[in-house]
């Protein structure tokens, strides 16, 4: 590409306020486009959440043995996922436990605090066990040794109603990798 | 005609110059091998981008097409496991590639006065090919990418200040779904490729502008890099692509089991490229618990590292300073692979506990991906194949087990036969019978062998009441010495039992023993008589009145056939059962209001056509 030779610069001199309109229009007519995007884009931190926490029935009390062992429960509920509206399905497992016929159930999530992975009751060692980082809890939820955790935070323990005979959960989850316990 | 034409277009286009301008590019001291590295590179990019976009031609990302278009394309469309294989091989080949590449211009301080915007260029071309490597992991929505990428996320979310808004972004709302499919989708096949095209073009640009970094001393004289480095490089990558082609032919590539939010998943890891950082996440735990570790092992040290990287133009002026950045990138590289070689060990290993975990569960994801793909193979119905899964004989059988079972019962082939990892349930302690083949001639052999059903394998596990019960009595009194005939008798009973089970995958020696079931059902009746305890076809109401006595050992009518097991679970301790002498087997469905019981109808008939191994495909009614 060759200088172009005749460039009328003797023309009238443009102001300051016109190199501004000129750069304006061009940065609106490249980014407008883009902010439209952006706008949707942030939809998920902008909407107004949905209420969160439904008790959901868990399982009849007679399912949990009053041995003080934690077993495993599906959490069945229907869900929204953008466009799909799925009937009830598992969507996540708690761990029910009572010590005995009198003593209130007690659900932990099976959520591990530290980065979300599942964690599953070792019985062998008496913990709750975290596949990905290792982290281990005691039996109550609490974490086993604080010297050494992944998990800054024990399990997080669910709220429960007994409504007749069954077990009511309100099942919610957390935020991870953080000591205290925030609703997500 | 021709001349006139290329005259024709020479003048409008001057393409002449643009391929003089990249073919005769002056290289001092001549065609290297050692200058292919860059070019290789970039032709594994653009390897990416064309199998990247064939690939796209069959993707469907939603959480109910997602895996299922990645099945067809590995499993049913043809040439899709290679072109799958070698988008997925030749992205471990770019940070092979990428290592190489940064640890050389390191090396021979390529980033000096004028070259720094060229490294920084790089620096970021790098995080942008992690960047994809990881969105494009959770694409095939299976269970290793799902979870891998939830503590990626997570990571993300624990981050100080805008944490939960970068990690509600990616993921597109608070719970993995669909628009975290559509916006990963979108990052790794438009937004990160658009960056990379827009850096690398500039990358390139500013290559060019200042050339190879030579050697200082150097006798050959210049070339060009048409034609010898063109060979050269085009030699170095044509190495790599059949590299990635033979393991993609001998290694296969793996679709995992479909992701599944309820179902934990104990094998889960990053992608290579990424067990460092995984590892040291985990050893910076130890010495740094809770919040402080993960802040340390995955953003400051991480990003320490990247900082120090960054800054090796400005460090590199002092010659002190282009030692110290040689021996930190080589300090780096050795922390990388040494961190690797500690994630691999401690997995593979196969000694410590957490390894043998670890290996189970790899070998049950295996399995649960095979199966799924065998389902998928019938056709997927428009809900996806997690809700078939979750209703398969085979997978949801084991799990059920494996829930409400397993407490007590093993279930796994004693002479290692039969292998399969979804019918095989070994814990280290059990209290009650293995019940691998119950039902089947080998479980009815065991049960009329005074030794085998005294052993911990049958009813004479820990604490039993059987070792010392009639049954026991009576096969020490009857059976523990047995001659000819009554080998016989044995034989023939044991066939009757097991056609009463009427076991699938014992269809065809029950059609061929019609006799031997005969003579067996005699047995039964009279030569052993077992009529006198058993209730069999109403045969013991003619012979004990005694209502203590009655219906106190488990009824042989239809024994473990589908609806004696039906029956027999739902309440074991049932008069024509074990009645008072059940010994710890919980009733699980014996009320008629199913929300009542431990297990649904439908758990439970899936629970006994798993015992049954009832699970052939072609048999059911599925698409």
């Amino acid at each position: 590409m060759s200088e172009p030779e005749n460039i009328d610069s003797t023309g009238p001199r443009r102001g300051f306020l016109y190199h501004l309109a000129a750069g304006l229009a061009a940065a609106v007519a490249v980014l407008g486009p883009l902010g439209v995007g952006i706008a949707a884009f942030l939809d998920p931190v902008v909407r107004s959440k949905k209420k969160k926490g439904d008790f959901i029935r868990v399982a009849s009390l007679d399912a949990v043995p009053p041995d003080g062992k934690p077993y495993r429960f599906a959490v069945i509920t229907d869900r929204n996922d953008a466009w799909t509206h799925h009937p009830p399905e598992p969507i996540g497992t708690v761990y029910l436990r009572r010590d005995s016929d009198s003593a209130p159930p007690v659900a932990i999530s099976s959520i591990c605090p530290h980065l979300g992975c599942g964690v599953h009751w070792d019985t062998s060692a008496d913990n709750f066990l975290c596949p990905c980082h290792n982290s281990e809890f005691k039996i109550d939820g609490a974490i086993a040794d604080p010297a050494s955790s992944p998990s800054p935070r024990g399990l997080d323990h669910l709220a429960v109603e007994l409504r007749g005979n069954d077990i009511w959960v309100n099942y919610l989850t957390f935020k991870v990798g953080v000591a205290d316990q925030i609703e997500v | 005609m021709l001349s006139t034409l290329d005259h024709w277009l020479e003048d409008r286009t001057d393409y002449k110059r643009f391929f003089h301008e990249t073919l005769f590019q002056r290289i001092p001291g001549g065609a290297r091998w050692r200058y292919c590295w860059g070019t290789t590179l970039m032709l594994a990019f653009f390897t990416q981008l064309i199998t990247g976009v064939f690939l796209w031609m069959h993707y469907s990302p939603s959480t109910q097409t997602a895996w299922e278009s990645v099945y067809y394309i590995q499993h049913e469309m043809t040439g899709g496991w290679l072109l799958r294989g070698v988008h997925h091989y030749m992205a471990s080949a770019m940070i092979v590639l990428l290592a190489i590449h940064l640890m050389q211009v390191v090396i021979h301080g390529a980033y000096h006065a004028p070259r720094e915007i060229t490294f920084w260029l790089g620096l970021l071309l790098m995080l942008i090919v992690l960047a994809l490597g990881l969105t494009g992991y959770l694409l095939p929505w299976d269970q290793r990418g799902f979870r891998a990428t939830q503590v990626a996320t997570g990571i993300a979310g624990a981050s100080p200040m805008i944490g939960d808004q970068v990690k509600t972004l990616a993921v597109g709302g608070s719970e993995y779904g669909h628009h975290t499919l559509t916006r990963f989708f979108a990052l790794h096949a438009g937004v990160l490729p658009g960056i990379l095209i827009a850096l690398l073009v500039a990358h390139v640009a500013m290559f060019r502008r200042y050339g190879v970094t030579a050697p200082e001393q150097t006798a050959k004289s210049d070339a060009y890099y048409w034609p010898d480095q063109m060979l050269r490089d085009a030699v170095a990558f044509l190495m790599v692509l059949v590299t990635v082609t033979l393991v993609t032919i001998y290694m296969g590539t793996e679709l995992g089991p479909p992701a599944d939010a309820s179902q934990s998943f104990n094998s889960a890891r990053p992608e290579w490229y990424f067990l460092f950082l995984f590892q040291l996440l985990k050893m910076v735990e130890l010495v740094a618990p809770g919040e402080t570790g993960t802040r340390l092992g995955a953003h400051i040290i991480p990003g320490a590292v990247l900082a120090v990287m960054a800054l090796m133009p400005i460090v590199g002026r002092w010659k002190l300073g282009h030692r110290f950045n040689i021996g930190f990138v080589i300090a780096i590289f050795i922390a990388i692979l040494g961190l690797s070689a500690k994630a691999l060990h401690e997995d593979y290993n196969g000694e410590t506990k957490a390894s043998r975990e670890f290996l189970a569960a790899k070998k049950l994801a295996l399995a649960e991906s095979e199966r799924a793909y065998e389902i998928a193979h019938q056709g997927i119905a428009p809900s996806g194949i997690l809700s078939m899964i979750r209703t398969d004989t085979k997978i949801a059988g084991f799990r059920l087990f494996e829930r409400h079972c397993a407490t007590c019962h093993a279930h796994y082939d004693t002479s290692g036969e039969f292998t399969e990892p979804l019918a095989t349930i070994k814990p280290e302690t059990w209290s009650a019978p293995n019940l691998f083949g119950v039902g089947s001639r080998g479980w009815n052999a065991n049960v009329l062998d005074h030794e085998q059903f005294i052993s911990d394998q049958m009813f004479g596990y820990k604490d039993s009441p059987f070792v010392e019960g009639e049954m026991a009595e009576w096969l020490a009194d009857n059976l523990a010495d047995p001659d000819d005939e009554t080998k016989t008798n044995i034989a023939n009973t044991v066939a009757a039992l097991a056609a009463m089970a009427d076991l699938p995958y014992e269809a065809k020696e029950n059609a061929e023993s019609g006799e031997q079931i005969e003579a067996g059902i005699e047995a039964i009746n009279s030569t052993f008589s077992c009529v006198d305890c058993h209730n069999y076809e109403g045969q013991e109401f003619a012979r004990v009145a005694d209502d203590d006595y009655f219906f106190e050992a488990p009824d042989l009518t239809g024994y473990m056939s589908r609806d004696w097991m039906l029956a027999f679970i739902r309440n074991p301790g049932a008069s024509q059962f074990y009645g008072e002498r059940n010994d710890r087997m919980p009733a699980f469905a014996p009320h008629d209001d199913q929300a009542l019981n431990q297990v649904t109808d439908a758990e439970l008939e899936t629970i006994v056509d798993w015992l049954r191994r009832d699970w052939s495909l072609e048999s059911t009614d599925e698409p």
